[in-house]
């Protein structure tokens, strides 16, 4: 792992990020963020979840989660990763009523727990992934059984996405982006971010979005090469 | 006393590897039931610390027995949450204050609390007091090994009470108020001296929230500013000392304190400037006219009334003149994280309890105009230090584990009124290194 690391700091550059623009998140302690069907949803760490519309229209709702880091929605489900507790919640998309719930284990720190959660289309598991020590992906098939945890080449993680068949993972602390290998888990590249408490990033067509934590904004990148 | 130490050590040992026996995987720390959760952690810290007198070959050998190798931290802290964090606690215990045998072990309980998370946070028990921002940072979190004269000696840093915490505008501020004993014991069932203290602080942070931190460990991109301001105030019938005997928890009157922050973190570096100012205001005591006589022939009342070491009569007036502590801390430091080090220069300067009452002299001369005590509570002089330190950290991961080095000059002046009436003039300037290893388990 050491020698891994190493070697990609040699070897990938960090690059920029070019910003188009930002808004407000208009969500307390906004810590994660999907795109799907034309809406941007929003999860705070204490439970609002908000949905942003393409067309600029938003609505909010308060749900109770104890300490929500990540969020990934498809056509039935919205899927909500607990931090603390190590559970993932499902809601139903429509109604927002919770639905089930899945226990994990992760042995780190409380408040290092999961921070992001997203979906392998290609191999058909949900990736997750944990803040640090260790910071690890963590794949799950779709009843989020067999568990695999694999340590990640990079010290923190806030994130996670799947774009353009890509593992995509953001980092807080090392204001990075890294893209990785969605079936080796190599680490291909990187971009540095500018951005305080980034804590959420997904994709849309055209653009990269990451949002702040503390500062609760967006922000809107031109998606990297 | 010993003996129940070592029990009630050997228990929590036994109880520690029983916690971490019985669970299923032998390296885990954090444990869930539900939205139970419990964590696990601790650290170890252990240090060199030595001490020389550039200036006196002789004071050097004199003071050899200060350089030792020494256990700081043993400390294990069980923290958790209940009903989705409606419920917060900590049982933080550090088995280094117990295994000190060579003095008085101090109190092992450096938090015991229960927090209830409403629309205002409530917290239940002993903890680290809200005042200052270099105490409220965690020594872990700190590139230092010793704290500032004035922070670590001025006022108590804990204490058991209930304790309020607010947070506005995704805490960019925030609003604390403590209500606590103000008393050096923790499980005391009786307080003859009757009287709480109330500590507030309030800080302001833009354009995010600033954790109680030392280093700019992510490098903000913009400049995050904090300011801070604390106000603590009690009102007590007997003077408490803490575990250092130039602290006073509460004297047989009121002590009021105010103290300011400015902490700003950007690109790596962080600049912390605090100033503290503590006032002691002793009641005035009500001697019989019979009692007045007697004592006017004492110039010196400490000695009569251990409790009021100020007070001295003018004529047939008893006066309590207020005394204080002031101090200031000036630090920056920079975190190259290339290089997984961190850089720190830190300035403090303090006054521990002095007076500035220009009369008390005058009754200090003799018949003949003489001194009677020339090196005893002179104006403006108490316990005077004025430190300069640089310290460097190697860290090995991101999980606190550093290896800390401090090298530090310090000058000594004034007297030390409360303790052994030490004339710190007298005391050549010292140079002292510490280098230790802080190890984070979990």
């Amino acid at each position: 792992m050491i020698i891994s690391f190493f070697l990609t700091s040699l070897f990938i550059l960090t690059q920029p990020l070019e910003l188009i623009k930002s808004s407000t998140s208009k969500v307390a302690e906004s810590s994660g963020i999907y795109w799907f069907d034309n809406t941007l949803y929003i999860i705070g760490d204490s439970g609002q979840l908000g949905q942003l519309q393409d067309n600029g229209s938003f609505s909010k709702k308060r749900l109770d989660f104890e300490d929500s880091e990540g969020i990934y929605v498809d056509a039935e489900f919205i899927y909500v990763v607990e931090e603390r507790s190590r559970k993932v919640i499902l809601l139903e998309r429509n109604s927002m009523k919770p639905i089930a719930e899945h226990q994990l284990q992760f042995f780190g720190r409380m408040n290092r727990g999961f921070e992001g959660i997203t979906f392998n289309p290609i191999s058909q598991d949900f990736l997750l992934v944990t803040e640090e020590n260790p910071c690890q992906l963590v794949t799950l098939d779709s009843d989020f059984q067999n568990p695999v945890y694999i340590d990640l080449p990079i010290p923190e993680a806030s994130d996670i996405t799947f774009h353009n068949n890509f593992i995509w993972i953001l980092s807080d602390v090392e204001s990075k982006i890294y893209k990785f290998s969605s079936t080796d888990f190599r680490l291909l590249d990187e971009w540095e971010t500018k951005i305080i408490n980034a804590e959420g990033l997904t994709f849309t067509d055209e653009n990269l979005i990451i949002v702040s934590d503390n500062l609760e904004k967006l922000y809107y990148y031109e998606i990297p090469k | 006393m010993r003996f129940l130490n070592k029990v009630f050590f050997r228990l929590l040992t036994v109880g520690f590897f029983f916690i971490i026996s019985s669970t299923p995987l032998s390296a885990q720390y954090t444990l869930n039931k539900g939205y139970d959760n419990i964590e696990i952690r601790g650290s170890v810290t252990s240090l060199f610390k030595h001490r020389w007198y550039p200036d006196s070959a002789e004071y050097s050998i004199e003071k050899q027995h200060k350089n030792l190798m020494r256990l700081k931290d043993a400390r294990i802290r069980l923290k958790g949450s209940s009903m989705k964090s409606k419920f917060k606690y900590e049982l933080h215990l550090d088995f280094a204050n117990l295994a000190n045998n060579s003095n008085q072990p101090e109190v092992p309980l450096l938090d015991g609390y229960v927090t209830y998370c409403g629309p205002l946070d409530v917290t239940l028990g002993y903890t680290k007091l809200p005042f200052s921002r270099e105490s409220m940072t965690p020594i872990i979190y700190s590139p230092w090994l010793k704290r500032s004269m004035i922070v670590d000696e001025g006022q108590s840093r804990r204490d058991v009470g209930i304790h309020l915490e607010k947070g506005f505008l995704s805490d960019k501020i925030n609003v604390y108020a403590s209500y606590v004993n103000g008393l050096p014991e923790i499980s005391k069932q009786q307080d003859d001296s009757l009287g709480y203290e109330l500590v507030t602080r309030i800080d302001l942070a833009y354009p995010t929230k600033m954790k109680y931190r030392a280093v700019d460990l992510s490098r903000s991109h913009i400049p995050v500013v904090s300011i801070g301001s604390s106000m603590r105030r009690s009102h007590k019938g007997q003077i408490y000392d803490a575990d250092d005997e130039t602290i006073f928890n509460g004297v047989d009157g009121v002590k009021q304190s105010i103290s300011g922050d400015l902490a700003i973190m950007y690109k790596g570096f962080s600049v912390l400037v605090e100033r503290h100012h503590i006032r002691y205001s002793l009641d005035e005591i009500a001697l019989s006219l019979e009692q007045q006589d007697q004592l006017a022939n004492y110039p010196h009342l400490d000695f009569v009334f251990p409790s009021f070491p100020f007070t001295y009569m003018i004529g047939d007036d008893v006066v309590t003149p207020d005394f204080y502590s002031q101090g200031m801390v000036y630090q920056l430091t920079f975190f190259a994280k290339k290089y997984n080090s961190v850089l720190s220069l830190r300035y403090d300067w303090a006054n521990i309890n002095f007076h500035t009452d220009k009369n008390y002299l005058v009754t200090m001369e003799g018949p003949n105009g003489e001194l009677l005590y020339p090196t005893r509570m002179p104006y403006e002089d108490g316990k005077k230090e004025k430190t300069i330190a640089l310290a460097y950290n190697y860290r090995f991961n991101n999980h606190l584990s550093v290896l800390k080095f401090q090298l530090s000059r310090t000058i000594f002046d004034g007297f030390d009124n409360f303790g052994s009436n030490y004339d710190y003039s007298s005391r050549p300037k010292m140079i002292e290194i510490r280098l230790g290893l802080q190890y984070i388990i979990g």
